[in-house]
């Protein structure tokens, strides 16, 4: 176990170097630069402004200016934001942006367990088509759609939250963010824990407990700790779709996080902001992945991690 | 069936003992901003929605509308803006011009302090004055004080900065040099490229100065934080001359750019202005907010722009055709909401030392005639029915209601047998695209004066003007007419000059005006002293929030 | 990585017709997808004319136009023509007289034909040297049963181009993801060994690099090729099927034809394409059905950001960004693209999990 741990941990620093790479020459495909406003600026000054920038040195040699930088783990200047430097620019949008997909991974689970348990335990058909069909909204419906539609329901008109900003990260700011957030996600994990649940009880081991008379609560929990596998390998699919979410999100709440550099950064063409949250989204999809695998282990015994015979 | 039922009282209490860990959670996270805002003294504040966040608030790396907005607050150049955005005196009481125009004399308030105590002197204007033209700032908009004499040289690394027409001449006045007689110079000192800077500041902490525990500012307001993406709070500067009179104690710009998600805001009360209003929804601002709507012309323009360097588009009658087909009222009320002008002129309305622009000489031709009007240019032109068909492709950001409107034109086009094809890209390639200006047929493009004056508008016609003149149009005696209102010191004169150079640009049509921007903007009720103006400047100095 | 058991193959069209969500779901599908070819050819609109006077009209069986756009349609043209006009309505004609001090200028009957209200009108008499005309004007009917867009546009119509659009992104995105992704998983799994590992890691590489910053920037650099936008999607999208299908080439080679097939000399490919694919085909179809429903959220994620396709064509993702932004005022903007793409989501999800259930 611990050789694999290390190894992936090994693997992770040739993975990050082959993002980067790929991202900083990606990037420069796009047309236009930094300094591509309305109003278009002096050609002599544009120039100047490049230069002071380094951007008209070879690509290669700005490849290797930021590889050097980022070995101090320095990120560069921002060119969106001037005044500020990458770093000091994920160290507010960073947290918050951890905070609150953590907290949509965490509702996503525990509603979704529970929604996928209400399903799995009813005797009837009915229990599991409702779980399906309600499901079935959270995932078909966008993003950009609900937020407008939470916002203007619970804060326009029922007046009970509010309708947008941070706030210093208050708590009733992020009631709706998180909620958007989670919903496709507890739908998706609500489908598959009901099914996987259901697979679970009618294993021959769960059945013999059931003829043993256990109390049904410690079958169940028998039966979560099968059905857990699928929905813990989902878990990095829906890492990456909450981020995705996140910068609808975070713009239309006004929320400063992480998503919003993507996509503001990458149509402003704000170089080393990308490159800084490629780096940084990159290096926790792979912690994300590995954890997750880590879990997968210990759910199950079964699983190994040997290389396969050819 | 008893069975049935206690698997479903099971369920219900791990519902709630989830629902419970779920609270708990959320709880360990709460902070206590509902009772700090209750027991908090009140503090008149205006809380502001912007378009965006600033690039930079370095005056001399500043490039945006956002950006003027917020150091207006921050600093205060020679002259200023009221409430009304006519130009005042700011930190200059008073200023006297020599016969030949060029060489200004500022006298500085005795009163004016940095909001750290120091005493602001003319040292100050003259360092901040060197640094922007000093190529190592890299200054983005230095060439709009081009005007100072040797500006030009030493931004361009001809001269050294000590060259530049600034220089101190006692401890209260400023003597300013130009390199020829420009009557707008005045409105151009309220630019942001020509605040005052702290010159400790710089020398101190460098770029740092901007910091919020660095900074030192001389205007209303001093910055108190800044987060990107959320927002940014600035503080009554109570060193400020003026500091009696400014209500506010605090000014916070909110970064908001999708403009729905703004106006939702707006309605629950969260910021109380917001300087644009999302297109789609004019209609029900206008019935459910008609107290908060504020429209109102501005000084720019909507433009398309025609390569005149390549066929046909080198042809004025095909320019000329293609404008006049357009329904300009149509584009301004129902695609835009009545929340533009239609635009005849290529100098917009509304600024004072110009009077009323000249406009195409089709203006008040009915539509119908000016659209068999341009079949007949186009057929002379050699196209049409039986010859060959014109071709035409819009480029234009994906951002605002661009599409709509390249739409609407489209089919306008139709009427005159030409086939119009629309690319849209992203803003920034869009710029980029006019950079570079590889061919094209017809671009957008949108410009917003610097200062009110009619040459900051014609000078886009002059072949000389790299970066500006986009439909890269060259012709002699717009050029000679220009360079004459340039030289020229009486004002009539000059405006006549304008004039005729205008006209020419309107029967050239190397640029389609469309329309004419109005600014847009939301404004609560309770919020006194915000005038609705021509430059859609509101000081925070002239605002009050009633409770 | 570890990957779910790999499922046992299965039919996917054994059962197909008794299972009743299955049936429902191929029916939305059916009915949608043939809405969309050929609804647009006998909607009564083509997909992108402008009619200028109805821009954002509300969703509505009757026909236009009403009485109060008539009333107010002849009033805008009296004043632009500077005639002074009484009218009268018979049926499904207006009777017209227009008074003016000086002659009529004849070609105030283009104002009727340019209108899209009015069929052509022709004078039926004129009075007083042409200063009083008396005009018959018919009615030109339509029906907008989604209503407008903000250029006036039919929606009806419109959403059923964007629904080919749509699909066909969806299906075309989700073909380059299926082959990229069946050739390369099938390769790799039935390699094996040191090839294997090699290809799963970078595979692991490709699913570290932020995709939707990679779909933004492919978007913005070809974005005006409409086709490249499906590759670009597809190219994101196919990491999921390619684990999927080493996943069961690995458990298939194991199998007893495939070991025949390899004693009896059949090359590589011929035992993939043969043997190999055909027996993954069931876990394939089943994501298959998911992979579609996200490569059309990803397309509107996309055009959400303005990044979509050209005008004039559009697609769901583009008219639901639309419509999500016009919410309070024209929320019918919203509502029909997204009952579609909805519906259309949602029946695709439910296949998938019809073939999935199939084991």
């Amino acid at each position: 176990m611990l050789r694999f741990f290390l190894a992936r941990v090994a693997m992770a620093v040739p993975t990050l170097l082959i993002i980067i790479a790929l991202a900083f020459f990606l990037m420069r495909l796009a047309p236009g630069g930094p300094f591509d406003s309305a109003r278009a600026l002096d050609p002599e000054i544009a120039k100047n402004l490049r230069h002071i920038y380094k951007l008209d040195r070879p690509l290669l040699e700005q490849f290797w200016f930021y590889l050097q930088s980022l070995a101090h783990g320095d990120f560069g200047p921002s060119l969106h934001w001037r005044d500020f430097t990458v770093n000091q620019l994920f160290a507010t949008a960073l947290p918050i942006s951890v905070a609150l997909g953590t907290k949509a991974m965490l509702l996503a689970v525990l509603a979704g367990t529970a929604l996928g348990l209400g399903g799995a335990m009813s005797k009837s058909q009915i229990g599991p088509r409702i779980v399906d069909g309600a499901a079935l909204f959270g995932i078909v419906l966008p993003v950009f759609v609900v937020a407008p539609l939470l916002q203007l329901g619970f804060g326009l008109t029922l007046h009970i939250l509010p309708v947008g900003g941070w706030n210093d990260g208050a708590w009733q700011n992020q009631i709706l963010p998180v909620i958007t957030l989670a919903l496709p996600q507890i739908a998706i994990v609500a489908r598959l824990m009901q099914a996987a649940l259901r697979d679970a009880l009618a294993m021959p081991h769960i059945r013999t407990l059931r003829a043993f008379g256990m109390p049904g609560f410690h079958i169940y929990g028998h039966a979560l700790r099968a059905a857990f596998p699928p929905v813990v390998s989902y878990l990095g699919l829906a890492a990456a779709n909450v981020l995705t979410g996140s910068v609808i999100v975070e713009t239309i709440f006004g929320i400063p996080g992480m998503g919003r550099y993507f996509v503001d950064g990458a149509l402003g063409r704000d170089y080393t902001l990308v490159m800084g949250t490629v780096v940084v989204v990159a290096a926790a999809v792979l912690l994300f992945n590995l954890i997750v695998d880590l879990v997968l282990a210990w759910l199950d015994p079964r699983v190994r991690y040997e290389s396969r015979p050819g | 069936m008893s069975g049935n039922l206690r698997w479903h009282r099971l369920a219900f209490q791990l519902l709630v003992r989830v629902a419970a860990i779920f609270f708990t959670v959320l709880g360990l996270t709460i902070e206590t901003e509902i009772g700090c805002a209750a027991e908090a003294p009140a503090l008149m504040v205006w809380h502001r929605g912007e378009l965006g966040d600033p690039g930079s608030l370095d005056p001399h790396k500043a490039e945006t509308l956002i950006e003027s907005n917020i150091l207006d607050e921050l600093f205060e150049g020679l002259v200023t803006l009221n409430a009304r955005s006519e130009f005042i005196p700011g930190v200059a009481a008073s200023w006297t011009v020599d016969p030949t125009g060029t060489v200004y004399d500022f006298q500085l308030r005795p009163d004016a302090k940095w909001s750290n105590g120091d005493t602001l002197t003319p040292d100050d204007f003259v360092f901040a004055f060197r640094r922007l033209m000093a190529p190592a700032t890299g200054a983005p908009y230095a060439n709009i004080l081009y005007t100072l004499k040797n500006a030009e040289k030493i931004n361009k690394g001809e001269l050294p900065v000590e060259a530049l027409g600034v220089r101190g001449l006692d401890a209260h006045r400023l003597e300013i040099t130009l390199e020829h007689p420009a009557p707008f110079f005045i409105s151009q000192l309220a630019h942001f490229t020509a605040k005052p800077l702290h010159q400790k500041s710089i020398e101190t902490y460098g770029s740092d100065f901007v910091r919020p525990e660095h900074m030192v500012t001389n205007g209303p307001f001093m910055l108190k934080s800044f987060t990107p993406n959320d927002r940014l709070v600035l503080i009554k500067n109570p060193a400020y001359y003026d500091a009696a009179h400014v209500a506010l104690d605090e000014e916070i710009f909110y970064s908001l750019e999708d403009r729905s998600a703004a106006l939702r805001r707006f309605m629950a009360g969260e910021i109380q202005s917001y300087n644009d209003v999302p297109v789609e929804q004019i209609g029900f601002v206008r019935s459910h907010l008609a107290e908060a709507f504020k429209v109102t012309p501005s000084l720019g323009g909507y433009y398309y722009s025609f390569d005149t360097r390549r066929k046909p588009f080198d042809d004025r009658r095909v320019r000329q055709a293609l404008s006049m087909a357009i329904d300009r009222e149509f584009l301004a009320e129902r695609i835009w909401g009545g929340t533009m002008d239609p635009g005849y002129s290529f100098v917009p309305p509304g600024i004072e030392s110009y009077g009323a622009p000249a406009t195409v000489a089709w203006k008040d031709t009915d539509l119908f005639e000016r659209e068999d009007e341009a079949k007949k240019l186009l057929a002379e032109a050699g196209f049409g029915p039986g010859s060959q068909k014109l071709e035409v492709e819009i480029r234009f950001p994906n951002s605002e209601n661009h599409r709509a409107t390249a739409v609407a034109v489209a089919d306008m086009w139709k009427a005159l047998g030409v086939e119009t094809r629309l690319l849209a890209t992203d803003t920034m390639s869009h710029y980029a695209f006019l950079r570079e200006k590889p061919p094209f047929d017809v671009a957008w493009w949108g410009w917003f004066a610097d200062y009110p004056d009619a040459q900051n508008y014609l000078f886009l016609g002059q072949s000389d003007n790299q970066g500006l003149n986009h439909a890269s149009f060259s012709n002699e005696t717009f050029n000679r007419l220009m360079q004459e209102a340039q030289r020229e010191a009486s004002p009539e004169r000059r405006r006549a000059i304008l004039h005729e150079a205008e006209a020419l640009l309107l029967d050239e049509q190397p640029d389609l005006v469309l329309l004419t921007y109005s600014s847009r903007n939301l404004v609560s009720p309770k919020l006194k002293g915000w005038e609705a103006n021509v430059l859609d400047n509101h000081p925070g100095r002239y605002i009050s929030v009633v409770p | 990585m570890n990957e779910p058991a790999p499922a046992m193959p299965i039919s996917f069209t054994a059962g197909a017709t008794r299972n009743w969500p299955l049936r429902v779901s191929l029916f939305i599908l059916g009915s949608i997808a043939l809405l969309c070819l050929i609804g647009p050819l006998v909607s009564g609109h083509p997909y992108d004319q402008v009619y200028r006077d109805y821009v954002l009209v509300r969703p509505s069986l009757f026909a236009h136009p009403d009485a109060s756009e008539i009333d107010n349609a002849i009033a805008a043209i009296a004043r632009r023509m500077h005639v002074h006009i009484e009218a009268t309505r018979d049926g499904e004609t207006m009777h017209l007289t227009l008074d003016a001090e000086k002659p009529v200028d004849p070609r105030v009957l283009r104002a009727f034909a340019r209108s899209d209200l009015f069929a052509p009108a022709h004078i039926a008499a004129t009075e007083d040297e042409g200063r009083r005309l008396e005009i018959d004007v018919p009615l030109k009917r339509m029906v907008f049963l989604f209503g407008t867009d903000a250029n006036g546009r039919d929606l009806f119509t419109r959403v059923l181009i964007a629904g080919r659009i749509s699909l066909a992104v969806g299906l075309l995105a989700s073909f380059v993801a299926l082959t990229i992704g069946v050739a390369y998983g099938a390769v790799a799994g039935y390699a094996g060994g040191r090839i294997d590992s090699l290809m799963m890691r970078a595979i692991e590489i490709v699913y570290a690099l932020p995709f939707i910053f990679f779909v933004i920037v492919l978007v913005m650099v070809f974005g005006r090729h409409f086709v490249l936008i499906f590759v670009a999607i597809g190219a994101v999208e196919w990491l999921d099927m390619a684990r999927i299908v080493r996943g069961q080439t690995l458990s298939i080679k194991q199998r007893d034809f495939v070991a025949a097939a390899e004693a009896l000399g059949a090359t590589t490919p011929a035992i993939l394409w043969r043997h190999v694919i055909p027996n993954a085909a069931g876990p394939i179809a089943a994501y298959l059905a998911v992979l579609v429903p996200r490569v059309i959220l990803l397309e509107s994620f996309v055009s959400f950001l303005g990044l979509g396709v050209q005008e004039p064509l559009t697609s769901w993702g583009v008219l639901v960004a639309d419509g999500a932004r016009n919410i309070q005022g024209s929320i019918h903007l919203l509502i029909f693209p997204a009952l579609f793409l909805g519906a259309t989501l949602g029946a695709l999800q439910s296949l998938g999990d019809g073939w999935r259930a199939r084991a």
